[in-house]
């Protein structure tokens, strides 16, 4: 503990002192630093740890999950409250989330894909024929992950693969069938016609070929960066079950709290007699206990030592077992349920009689308080 | 030991910080379900065996959950009514003339309210609206409502040394430290995985709170250090519905639980519980130490009694 001062600080009102005023007294060192963190701005009831990146890109994929964003603003801070990040760590990770558009993760996949092609891949022909066929492995990998995100994870994987495979293939062999006759027609023209046009047409090849060439890597690049971008959803898929599963965890947990309080409910209507006899038995067996001898005195202790051992335990096991409320508490809830009034309600106007009248001025100077 | 039977069941009880012999008592019928409420003004007799005196009472349609002696005025008093109002009481004027103010703007029952012991203007009322108001006796409305709690705020507590910071405790299982300076809450706690019933703060050391949970413990942190409590206390046998430092005693604590027990609580030493009374019957919701007198306690519950005694000593004894 920092502040181990053993006698009280001077009893003097914080709210009259001049915070400039502070006077450090011998041995009270400490209370000049406390004076001092009051007097400086940032006070010490703030986090000032600094953000930590992991929290925050475990809350970007929390919040980035579909069901997640399903549900209220309110909980999603809620939940991560709970999890420990402080309210920087939520705000950034809010702020890293783009916000909900009303499309589903395919959609917002596909539109990554086309943007990540469009710049590279230019307009001529045989680009064209090529933009479409990467597009579409890339559509239906975003479509298959829609599909099977919530399970058969490595389907997608195999799929993805086997998808990227053919469309490696599909590629290779529409530059071969594309360069081929351009190359055979190139060479018939070069040996047939003039030189302009021999100079118009060796302008062209390079071009075309570059072109290609660079449809080719694109589709490639492109290929590859579906192939790591399902890598790495395949590996946020575990923490996203995590947090999912810890979500639906405490839902259980509420849902058998709940399960367990009405069994409860229902015990007690029954058996109150049972209860209240059981212990008063209770009490007499230990007091019995204790009486007798030595080993019996050893059994007793041991008994009182198990009574608070048993009910420490049960909050290391986190489970809360509900109170038994009295009869009458059960009978009168019962009764509200059922929409009767209790009958012994009376009708009483707590209004203000005179609701200005005035508040008398303070008739006693406060009294100093020993912890002051 | 002074004891007094009251006609509803107990829900607060306050010692005043102006009078060593004078506490009050929140009071609701049929558990504070449905029904109407009493607030008691009790004066403790000179000899430890004549019972204590009421001096006076004021009903109410509903329930009252809390009360808040004022720090500024020796007669004054404020209720947290289970309708959602807030009452403000004056002792020296009869019943007839009270209350002096009503101010109704939570939307759901106020399940706590708190008196600023260095400012002494203003009060906190925490609500199951999921809200706390700040108010001053002055102003016919609250001047700051403060939401972001997700769940029932079942207590807020003033800090005794800085004059704007309070904690509250809420349903949604987190504490939140606040400064009335700043826009939103500046420290989240999620203290206990169960929900918080009660915060209080520590009258020597600033940055120490404790908060009472449904899962029965204790926690004690330290606001520099929140990740992990500097203590957790167990003992209890259900949830702990109250918990408050002592006034005189850096390290010591008192709680009351639905295990119907009061407790007393040293959280710097390895065996924290250092005394035990299972006086009620009930129930125990209300318990306090008096600012005045060391080691004076006072306590209620469900069982409608209310119980004054000296730390060490029988509650039930003649």
């Amino acid at each position: 503990m920092a502040n181990q001062s053993s006698e009280p600080p001077p009893p003097s009102d914080p709210a009259d002192q001049n915070p400039g005023n502070v006077q450090p007294t011998n041995g009270i060192q400490q209370d000049a630093e406390v004076e001092a963190i009051k007097q400086s701005p940032p006070s010490v009831f703030v986090n000032s740890e600094p953000m930590r990146e992991e929290q925050v890109q475990n809350a970007v994929k929390f919040l980035s999950h579909p069901k997640v964003r399903g549900s209220p603003v309110m909980y999603r801070r809620s939940f991560l409250e709970k999890k420990g990040l402080t309210k920087e760590e939520i705000d950034e990770a809010f702020s890293r989330v783009p916000d909900p558009a009303p499309s589903t993760q395919a959609t917002s996949l596909n539109q990554e894909g086309q943007v990540k092609l469009t710049p590279n891949v230019q307009p001529p022909a045989s680009a064209q024929t090529l933009q479409p066929v990467a597009a579409a492995p890339t559509a239906a990998i975003s479509s298959v992950g829609t599909l099977t995100q919530s399970r058969f994870h490595w389907y997608h994987a195999v799929f993805a693969v086997g998808l990227l495979a053919a469309s490696g293939a599909g590629t290779v062999v529409l530059v071969k069938n594309t360069i081929i006759p351009r190359l055979k027609s190139w060479i018939r023209k070069v040996v047939l016609e003039e030189e302009d046009e021999n100079v118009k047409k060796t302008n062209l090849k390079p071009s075309l070929a570059e072109e290609a060439a660079a449809a080719a890597k694109s589709a490639a690049a492109a290929a590859a960066d579906v192939a790591r971008t399902s890598q790495e959803l395949l590996n946020s898929k575990d923490e996203e079950k995590r947090y999912l599963k810890e979500f639906m965890n405490m839902l259980d947990v509420q849902v058998q709290e709940m399960k367990s309080m009405s069994t409860a409910i229902h015990r007690l209507e029954g058996h109150k007699d049972n209860h209240v006899r059981s212990f008063v038995a209770d009490q007499e067996d230990y007091r019995a206990s204790v009486a007798n001898t030595k080993q019996a005195y050893t059994n007793g202790r041991a008994e009182f030592d198990l009574q608070p051992g048993r009910s420490s335990s049960q909050p290391a096991s986190a489970e809360t077992s509900v109170a038994p409320h009295p009869q009458s508490y059960m009978e009168i809830m019962e009764m509200v349920k059922r929409g009767e009034k209790p009958a012994n309600i009376r009708d009483i106007n707590d209004q203000p009689p005179n609701p200005s009248h005035r508040i008398s001025n303070p008739r006693m100077v406060p009294r100093a308080k020993v912890s002051n | 030991m002074p004891v007094f039977k009251t006609p509803f069941n107990g829900y607060s009880v306050k010692f005043s910080p102006f009078y060593e012999s004078r506490l009050a008592v929140a009071t609701a019928q049929n558990f504070g379900i449905l029904g109407n409420g009493r607030l008691h003004v009790l004066s403790l007799p000179p000899a430890p065996s004549s019972p204590l005196t009421e001096l006076i009472s004021f009903d109410t349609a509903d329930g009252i959950y809390d009360l808040a002696w004022s720090e500024s005025h020796d007669s004054l008093l404020v209720a947290a009514v289970a309708d959602g109002s807030v009452k403000l009481y004056d002792t020296a004027l009869a019943p007839a003339q009270n209350p002096l103010r009503s101010l109704q703007e939570h939307t759901r029952e106020v399940h706590s309210v708190d008196y600023n012991p260095t400012r002494r203007d203003s009060f906190i009322t925490a609500s199951w609206d999921d809200t706390i108001k700040l108010w001053t006796l002055d102003r016919p409305a609250s001047i700051r409502t403060f939401k972001e709690h997700v769940y029932c705020v079942y207590s807020a507590a003033w800090n005794p040394r800085h004059t704007d910071v309070f904690a509250s405790a809420s349903g949604d299982c987190t504490v939140r430290i606040w400064d009335v300076r700043e826009p939103g809450s500046t420290m989240i706690i999620p203290g206990h995985d169960f929900e918080i019933l009660c915060c209080d703060w520590n009258k020597y050391d600033d940055c120490i709170i404790a908060t009472a949970s449904v899962d029965k413990s204790i926690k004690v942190w330290d606001v520099r250090s929140s990740r992990a409590p500097i203590s957790v206390l167990n003992g209890h046998g259900y949830a702990v519905r109250k918990v408050k430092f002592s006034p005189h005693h850096r390290n010591l604590m008192v709680s009351c639980s639905y295990d119907m027990s009061v407790c007393m609580w040293d959280f710097m030493v390895e065996d924290a519980l250092v005394g035990r009374y299972d006086h009620h019957t009930e129930f125990a919701v209300g318990v306090d130490l008096s600012v005045l007198v060391d080691g004076l306690m006072a306590s209620t519950g469900w069982d409608e009694l209310v119980y004054v005694w000296q730390h060490g000593t029988d509650p039930r004894a003649p």
